[in-house]
């Protein structure tokens, strides 16, 4: 699938945290909702989410909780905190910089 | 905010990790068990969603790898991954770790001990001084021609003029040195010091119990006063806080002990290799007269200051020339001068040589045990090449690769290390008891032996593990062994380092056993064995007995110990009468004039009792004395052989002389020393004493005994010949003392033996030092040839390999093997051989009466280093016979 591209560098927590931050979520479905969201144009494996979902963890701007998830199986369920609702506006304003210089530079070009 | 959230994770990691990982486990399965659901919703069965999920997946193990690599911290985790897998190599190759490990701690081992050595001796206060920078010794001396050496002022006056007259120091303090007897109860002899009361003051020492000496105990009325040492405390009261304000007897006298030193304070005028003193007195106490046979130098004093803030020691000199000129110049129209030096072991302006004296052999060792290790990691590195090239072809960096051999380095560099401190902390304890210096491994010490291990560490690895990465994967890999081993030159590279151990090793050996013979020949001898003449000495000068009581005391000696059990025969001399014990040959005590010679001094005098039986010395002519000899004072002799041969056509028999008693510093006219001698008339020729002196001529010295004293002899020494161990004897002869005369103080006892380890000093210990070295250095050089060898093994396996299927016989290869080794042993083994000649040239140059090279411990030396190195050739070479040629064949 030629559509299908890998999560630009540095982007896949913020897509992580605004995901989070619509409410508690487990790895499976976090994974689902992020094609879902970009109908399928990113490629995200277990290989490259757990690692970041860890990361952002130990971070403190998540955290994980054991619950049940909609079809009745054990998933750890997680949540934004305080910290990772700062980081995400932080990233985010860092983002909408980054993506208008980009496009002022390639309309311009 | 974020360093706090991340130190707080990683410490919940380190003692959460497993708890973590099991929740990683049961995450990664639930979303397992998510996707599954999802592909059986789609429509597919059950397996074929598992299979198809499971695939996608793309395997639980890495996805856990990949997020325990994400971790914070993660580099610690692969530090502890590459230390397990270190550490895992290590006791693979166990043989081989073990030799590294062996090289290396003998290496540090030395080197701490040189730290610990120069640390004590240069940069520590002496023990229990403060501010030991700031102390001098003074010494100020009268020039009757105007020109050094002069005489040391040391006379009470002296003392007061200095304290008095120097305005540039604190305070000045005033010391002697002598033997005094004390009863604790029982009677012994102890080195003890005479200080004036300021003395503990000066030197800034304080007490560890009790206090030190009071103003007013600087005078007699006050000064019945004692301060132990920390040791005498320990050994003679088990170290009871009650011995404080306990009577003691002191030469007869009544003293209280007031106080023990700190541990360690031996005064300030510590000497390495010099006993410390155990007690100390004030300089006004009374009865303490002191005697030429246990103080040398009794009179004199030593003067030790503290200079005041600000000013030099170059000031205080000027200051005590200009007072000893006046002093000198009051007494008579002389010229005065002073010296002043430091306090501490080396002068500072010595240090840096001394310590690069000090330094010269650990550091040869460490180098050579660094190399050694370094071949013998090459070795092992070079077996796991195959496994370091795979590792490198799939993908890990080569600085992770060198990491991780490092890492073996430092992994085995710590071990030996470990070994090595309690090693080290050993040899220090019995040295510093020898060297009367406290060594410990104090904070600085165990830096420079960290900043050791760490260079040897790198040292010894980071060279093995360059070349053992240096070849691309696929060479490694691919191409026959032999193309990417050592060049012939770097093979005789290793050899010849090889050979420069084993000379060493030999050369060491050879000079540390000859120096070890040498030293001990010294020792006194006669036909009785060392382990079986008991020897007692006494003084009863210290407690002033008149002469005629002291007679009687020897007398009742030698007629109680003659009695005792297992006792063979009993004699009386003075102490140097028949050995000096080092004291030289100024000692003497009889004024001899023998016809056809000038007046001398030679040793010996008053032989009593059985003297003669007791020693072993065989009679060679004549006859010994009698009982009738003794009667009416001497009027015969009997000489040694040495003394018979010096006389005119070496005939002694019947011959007579005159003798006086020799009285050090005193001058007599011709009239004078005529009217106190007498004749003597020559009976017997005994045997000469063994007794070589590096610094004389090799030849005996001269002796001359008389039946009865001569003079007063108030300290002489009591000779048994003891039917077992001479030392059994010693608790008879101290009960017998205490029933003849209770006060009287054994000053020194025991065997022959005793006394000549004693007498020698820190030589035969110095002397066993360098054998010692021997050994290490046979041991290192051991190490380095297995190394060496079980490298070329390795490297040779495929030509082995060949020899073996063209039908060679194992043993053959294990015989070729050692042959190789052999060659290389013997060159390093004929070179160490002839350094050892050279070394025992210059020993034979320097020292009259040397012995020659010991056929015995040359043969023994060089039969160890043989099996020594056939073992180390041998290991390797067996593993080479046991080559498997069809394996072999076919990786080259």
């Amino acid at each position: 699938m030629s559509t299908r591209k890998d999560v630009p560098s540095g982007t896949l927590d913020l897509l992580v945290l605004r995901i989070v931050a619509r409410g508690p979520i487990h790895g499976w479905g976090l994974m689902k909702r992020l094609g879902d969201l970009t109908d399928d144009v990113f490629q995200v494996t277990p290989g490259g989410m757990f690692p970041a979902l860890q990361r952002i963890e130990e971070y403190g701007w998540i955290t994980g909780e054991w619950g049940l998830s909609e079809n009745n199986r054990k998933a750890r369920f997680y949540t934004i905190t305080k910290a990772g609702r700062r980081q995400l506006a932080k990233e985010e304003d860092h983002w909408k910089a980054i993506t208008l210089a980009v496009s002022r530079v390639l309309e311009g070009a | 905010m974020r360093h706090v959230s991340q130190a707080v994770a990683m410490l919940r990691r380190w003692f959460g990790g497993g708890a973590r990982d099991r929740t990683l486990h049961a995450e990664l399965e639930s979303f397992l068990e998510h996707e599954i659901d999802a592909r059986m919703a789609s429509g597919m069965t059950p397996e074929d969603a598992r299979r198809t999920a499971l695939a996608a997946f793309g395997g639980v193990q890495q996805v856990k790898e990949q997020v325990q690599e994400a971790r914070l911290g993660a580099g610690l985790d692969a530090f502890v991954r590459d230390l397990r897998c270190a550490a895992r190599t290590v006791r693979r190759s166990a043989g081989l770790s073990l030799a590294v490990v062996g090289s290396l701690s003998i290496g540090i081992a030395v080197t701490v001990v040189a730290y610990a050595f120069i640390n004590a001796a240069m940069f520590r206060d002496l023990p229990g001084i403060t501010d030991q920078e700031r102390l001098i010794h003074l010494e100020i001396r009268r020039l009757p021609d105007g020109r050094p050496p002069g005489n040391v002022m040391s006379a009470p006056a002296d003392y007061l003029a200095l304290r008095s007259g120097l305005s540039q120091l604190v305070t000045l303090a005033a010391s002697s040195t002598q033997l005094v007897a004390v009863e604790l109860p029982e009677p012994r002899s102890i080195l003890g010091l005479r200080v004036s009361e300021n003395y503990f003051d000066v030197l800034g020492s304080h007490p560890s119990l009790g206090r030190t000496f009071l103003p007013e105990e600087g005078q007699p009325a006050n000064a019945a006063v004692a301060v132990i040492s920390h040791t005498l405390w320990r050994s003679a009261f088990n170290g009871d806080p009650a011995a404080i304000g306990r009577p003691i007897r002191v030469a007869g006298v009544v003293v209280h002990i007031v106080g023990v030193t700190s541990p360690g304070f031996g005064g300030a005028a510590v000497r390495l290799g010099r006993q410390a003193p155990d007690i100390w007195l004030p300089l006004a106490a009374a009865g303490l007269a002191s005697n030429a046979a246990t103080a040398p130098d009794p009179a004199r004093l030593s003067f030790v200051a503290r200079l005041k803030d600000g000013v030099d020691a170059a000031e205080v000199l000027a200051a005590a020339r200009v007072l000893a000129s006046g002093l000198a110049a009051a007494a008579a129209s002389q010229s005065g001068s002073a010296s002043v030096s430091s306090i501490a072991l080396f002068r500072p302006a010595h240090r840096p040589t001394t310590i690069l004296i000090v330094m010269i052999i650990p550091t040869l060792v460490l180098v050579i045990a660094c190399v050694n290790a370094a071949s013998l990691t090459l070795a092992r590195g070079s077996r796991q090449r195959r496994e370091v090239a795979i590792r490198l072809a799939i993908g890990a960096g080569r600085g992770r690769v060198v990491r991780q051999l490092l890492l073996e380095s430092v992994l085995l560099t710590c071990v030996a290390a470990g070994v090595a401190l309690p090693l080290a902390w050993f040899g220090l304890n019995a040295a510093g008891g020898r060297l009367g210096v406290s060594m410990p491994i104090d904070a600085t010490v165990l830096g420079w032996t960290l900043l050791t291990a760490a260079i040897s560490a790198v040292a010894s690895g980071l060279a093995p593990a360059f070349r053992v990465t240096a070849h691309a994967p696929l060479r490694a890999l691919s191409v026959s062994r032999g193309a990417i081993w050592d060049t012939p030159a770097e093979l005789r590279g290793k050899r010849a380092i090889v050979v420069a151990q084993v000379a060493l090793a030999i050369g060491v050996l050879v000079s540390g056993t000859q120096l070890v013979a040498l030293v001990e020949g010294q020792g006194g001898s006669g036909g009785t064995p060392a382990d079986r003449l008991f020897m007692a000495s006494f003084d009863l000068a210290q407690l002033e007995f008149p002469p005629d009581q002291a007679g009687a005391f020897y007398q009742r000696l030698l007629d109680g110990a003659s009695r005792l059990p297992g006792t063979d025969a009993v004699g009386l001399a003075r102490r140097t009468a028949v050995w000096t014990f080092g004291r030289g040959s100024g000692s003497g005590s009889v004024v001899v004039w023998a016809p056809g010679r000038r007046p001398e001094v030679v040793n010996g005098g008053y032989a009593g009792g059985d003297l003669f039986a007791a020693l072993g010395l065989g009679l060679v002519a004549g006859r010994t004395f009698t009982a009738a000899d003794a009667l009416d004072g001497p009027h015969v002799a009997v000489v040694n052989r040495a003394y018979a041969e010096q006389l005119p056509e070496r005939q002694a028999l019947g011959r007579t002389i005159r003798v006086r008693p020799y009285v050090q510093s005193q001058r007599l006219s011709d009239e004078e020393a005529l009217a106190v001698s007498r004749e003597v008339t020559i009976v017997g020729v005994i045997e000469s004493a063994g007794e070589r002196r590096i610094t004389q001529d090799g030849k005996p010295v001269g002796k001359i005994y008389l039946p009865s004293p001569l003079g007063p002899e108030p300290a002489l020494t009591l000779y048994v010949r003891s039917r077992g161990r001479a030392e059994d004897v010693a608790p008879s002869v101290r009960a017998l003392v205490s029933r003849i005369e209770p006060r009287v103080p054994i000053v020194e006892m025991g065997s022959l033996a005793a006394y000549n380890e004693r007498s020698m000093g820190p030589e035969p210990w110095l002397a066993r030092i360098s054998a010692l070295l021997g050994v290490v250095a046979l041991v290192l050089a051991a190490a380095g040839l297995f190394a060496v060898v079980s490298y070329s093994v390795t490297q040779r396996a495929p030509e082995f390999a060949i020899r073996l299927a063209l039908g060679a016989n194992p043993l053959d290869l294990l015989r070729l093997v050692v042959a190789q080794s052999m060659t290389t042993v013997s060159i390093g083994f004929l070179l160490g051989g002839s350094l050892a000649l050279i070394v025992r040239r210059l020993i034979a140059a320097q020292f009259h009466g040397a012995a020659g090279i010991d056929a015995l411990a040359f043969g023994e030396s060089s039969a160890l280093l043989v099996a020594v190195m056939l073992l180390a050739s041998a290991v390797p070479a067996i593993r080479a016979a046991r080559v498997d040629p069809v394996a072999n064949l076919k990786d080259g």
